[in-house]
């Protein structure tokens, strides 16, 4: 019931030495999953491919089948993508009749959080992105019209609608280069992330980009629109939660509640905070403070959900960032009551950075 | 009794010119096969007049525009009846493929081009100020309700008596019209002594004449200067493309994909046709009643959404289809009237023809353009969802191009009161 799909069994096993190779090969998985890619590439010792066509996936049960009668040992890579649209991959070896070197091009490096490193700095890259880009166009404008009644905080919006549409296309590379980092821009690799439930999510975060821009400018011509703008970053923190990571221990719909609120507390903070520097307005340090308070709430009731023991929080990639990304939240709070808005500002921006990592990364489990 | 007045007879008669030119332009699709049996022509030689067919529809517009300016709407819509006629008949003496790229493609091409969209628009805005948005859109539904009648009973014909017996019946059909036009059509409500209908002061005087040519490109060069012209060409490049392009010709093969048998498939399309017209009706009833920009904004809103929600449709099946169909459907050609109006308003009425004629080519490459991208997307990534989405997404895009269309349009001096935007 995590994120990031990870191999929990297989058949045959990891390090088998079988008598024949079976006909087919079965991979479980950790939660549903969908093919990325091939799926599964079994090569065999002579370095052909033994795996025929595409993997067949079946719930989180992942197949395809074999051919070939050459002994020796056979490596396994697999690349799938869960259904909270993380990539993942992975590979092992079994062997027929004994075993021997392996003739297969690997995964080519070593892999953070079950993705190449490349793929999880430009996954990281695209998320930070999307959240500044959230940020400025329904925070922003959100304060520009509610709060400030002031239309100069509507260039940042503008500039958020951007910044959400630049951070699409990255993460899709980022989908592929996580994968196999030498095909960033091969069809089939780009095909099968658009049709994994990632390309369902970047449908709908770059729809929800241009009708931010579509009702940016439906401002001009009636003012009631203005009511549209927190309800789309309503929709948008749904769209992102279902792409954030499943929570545990909780009924799927409250894990979605619970990271759509700490989303858009997020966007209301960070993007009411840029608009106030550009356009100062009495009454935002209210918001601020309560945005604030939803946004530690949201973040601590994840964080504790996430963590059945805080022993794993210092194991982690995700446990460390994470323990990065609580004091920054400190020190941005102890700047905004200094008053000091644009390091407060900064230090949030570096939150953001955080927050990106931490999802890009395999929770603990 | 009251008589009618005279713009409705007018109307009637474009009404009819489009039903039929409709039912001529939808005619070679169902040749195809048939001329590839007598023939032996390849399926490729025979779409390319369809293809030359298609361009010079959309491409001829903003010419059709030009002439009507110059000689009148009776004699353009004359010579284009004539023009079907000849290019229909004669294709019963053809035996070489070059001919039928010359008849179907260059003749009828042409011939249906200058009874398309332009005429309807042109004539609405000449005879009527009330309800000019609700005669241009029932002008416009005319062309849907003309394949709906038309394309079947050609198909029978070419099936059942052959493919000369449906030539000949466009051919005859289009000899008909003459007379009725050559009887009832009047250019603009002066010359039978009376306003445009609904008109509370006399029509401005007919404008100079000019070379038509010249009045096409120097409409062209009046277009490109300004911000609505690319903001309603842009946008109607987007519709053609989301439609005709799109849907029209990928739809059937798309429900394919998905397992829906080919009837199936192409019953789907034909109620969307039918939903189409009362959609379009509506819509132009609502254009002569709110703010243009923002019924494009909504159609053009809805449309990328239920784009966006297709690939889910097919998952669906039958409910989930049936509720793409009749949502897509209401909002197939809806975007014309208010796309016409804002034209009208913001160009003025001695230019629409021409103006309107080269947003109209805008559509038409569109829909050239994705009926072509589609196809290229199923054939490289073996399914139609990233083209969908795209085309979904454009369309949102286009939502966000129409509402910032500027707020002051040029008003005309016998233009209606329009009743404030009730936002």
């Amino acid at each position: 019931m995590s994120a990031h799909a990870q191999l929990i069994g297989s058949n045959p096993t990891a390090g088998a030495i079988l008598d024949k190779l079976p006909a087919t090969i079965d991979l479980f998985f950790s939660e549903p999953i969908t093919r990325a890619g091939r799926g599964i590439s079994v090569y065999a010792p002579d370095g052909r491919l033994a795996s025929n066509g595409p993997a067949m996936a079946d719930g989180s049960r992942l197949s395809v089948q074999l051919s070939g009668d050459t002994d020796g040992s056979y490596e396994v890579i697999w690349t799938v993508i869960a259904a909270d649209t993380h990539p993942s991959r992975g590979a092992f070896i079994f062997s027929v009749g004994h075993t021997s070197a392996v003739n297969a091009p690997g995964l080519g490096g070593a892999d953070v959080g079950l993705v190449s490193p490349v793929g999880l700095v430009l996954q990281a890259l695209g998320r930070w992105l999307h959240f500044a880009g959230f940020a400025l166009g329904v925070g922003a404008a959100t304060y520009g019209l509610f709060v400030a009644k002031d239309p100069r905080p509507m260039r940042l919006a503008g500039a958020g609608v951007v910044l959400l549409l630049v951070a699409e296309p990255l993460a899709l590379l980022a989908q592929t280069a996580s994968l196999d980092p030498s095909q960033v821009v091969d069809g089939d690799s780009l095909t099968s992330a658009l049709a994994s439930p990632f390309g369902r999510v970047f449908g709908l975060r770059v729809a929800a980009a241009l009708v931010l821009w579509a009702v940016l400018g439906a401002l001009r011509q009636a003012s009631w629109v203005r009511w549209a703008i927190p309800s789309l970053g309503v929709a948008l923190a749904l769209v992102d939660a279902t792409a954030a990571h499943t929570t545990p221990a909780l009924p799927q719909p409250l894990g979605l509640a619970l990271n759509a609120v700490h989303i858009f507390a997020m966007g209301i903070w960070v993007g009411g905070l840029a608009a106030f520097a550009v356009a100062p307005a009495g009454g935002f340090g209210r918001i601020a403070a309560w945005t604030a308070v939803l946004l530690i709430l949201s973040g601590a009731a994840l964080a504790l959900l996430h963590f059945g023991q805080l022993r794993e929080l210092m194991g982690t990639p995700y446990g460390i960032t994470l323990l990065i990304k609580v004091p920054l939240v400190a020190v941005a709070l102890y700047l905004a009551r200094l008053g000091r808005h644009r390091w407060e500002l900064a230090a949030l921006m570096l939150v953001l950075a955080a927050a990106a990592v931490v999802v890009s990364l395999p929770p603990p489990r | 009794m009251r008589r009618i007045h005279y713009a409705w007879v007018v109307a009637a008669v474009t009404w009819l010119t489009l039903l039929a030119a409709a039912g001529f332009r939808s005619t070679p699709g169902t040749l195809i096969v048939p001329l590839e049996h007598e023939f032996g022509w390849s399926r490729a030689t025979i779409s390319l007049a369809v293809s030359i067919n298609l361009l010079l529809f959309g491409l001829f517009a903003p010419f059709a525009g030009g002439l009507m300016e110059r000689f009148g709407v009776r004699r353009v819509v004359l010579g284009a009846l004539l023009t079907v006629s000849a290019g229909s008949g004669l294709t019963v003496f053809m035996h070489e493929p070059w001919q039928l790229d010359v008849l179907w493609g260059l003749v009828v091409g042409v011939g249906t081009g200058s009874m398309a969209s332009v005429l309807a628009a042109i004539v609405a805005n000449r005879w009527f100020v009330q309800r000019r948005g609700l005669v241009l859109g029932a002008m416009t539904a005319a062309g849907a309700t003309g394949q709906l009648i038309f394309l079947p009973a050609l198909a029978w014909l070419a099936v059942n008596v052959g493919w000369r017996a449906s030539a000949l019946v466009v051919a005859g059909a289009s000899l008909l019209g003459v007379p009725l036009v050559a009887l009832f059509m009047r250019e603009r409500p002066a010359d039978v002594g009376l306003r445009a209908y609904g008109a509370t002061q006399a029509d401005e005087p007919a404008p100079p004449l000019q070379n038509p040519v010249r009045a096409t490109l120097s409409g062209l060069a009046m277009g490109v200067r300004n911000r609505t012209f690319w903001l309603l060409a842009v946008s109607f490049f987007i519709c053609g493309a989301s439609t005709n392009g799109l849907i029209g010709t990928h739809m059937i093969p798309a429900s394919m994909d998905h397992g829906l048998p080919e009837v199936t498939a192409a019953s789907l399309l034909a109620v969307i046709g039918i939903f189409d017209v009362a959609g379009t009706m509506i819509s132009g009833w609502l254009t002569d009643r709110m703010d243009s920009r923002w019924l494009l904004f909504w159609y053009y809103g809805l449309r990328g959404l239920s784009l966006l929600f297709l690939p889910y449709a097919f998952g669906l099946q039958y409910f989930g289809l049936i509720l793409f169909i009749v949502f897509y459907g209401l909002d197939w050609v809806a975007t014309v009237p208010p796309t016409v109006a804002l034209t009208a308003d913001t160009f003025g009425k001695r230019n629409l023809g021409v103006v309107y004629g080269w947003i109209f080519a805008s559509h038409q490459l569109g829909a050239a353009s994705a009926a072509f991208a589609a196809g290229a997307v199923r054939t490289y990534f073996g399914d139609y969802q990233l083209a969908f989405m795209t085309s979904g997404l454009l369309c949102l895009l286009a939502a966000g191009l129409v509402i910032r269309i500027g707020r002051e349009p040029r008003k005309e001096v016998e233009a209606a009161p329009l009743p404030a935007p009730s936002y």
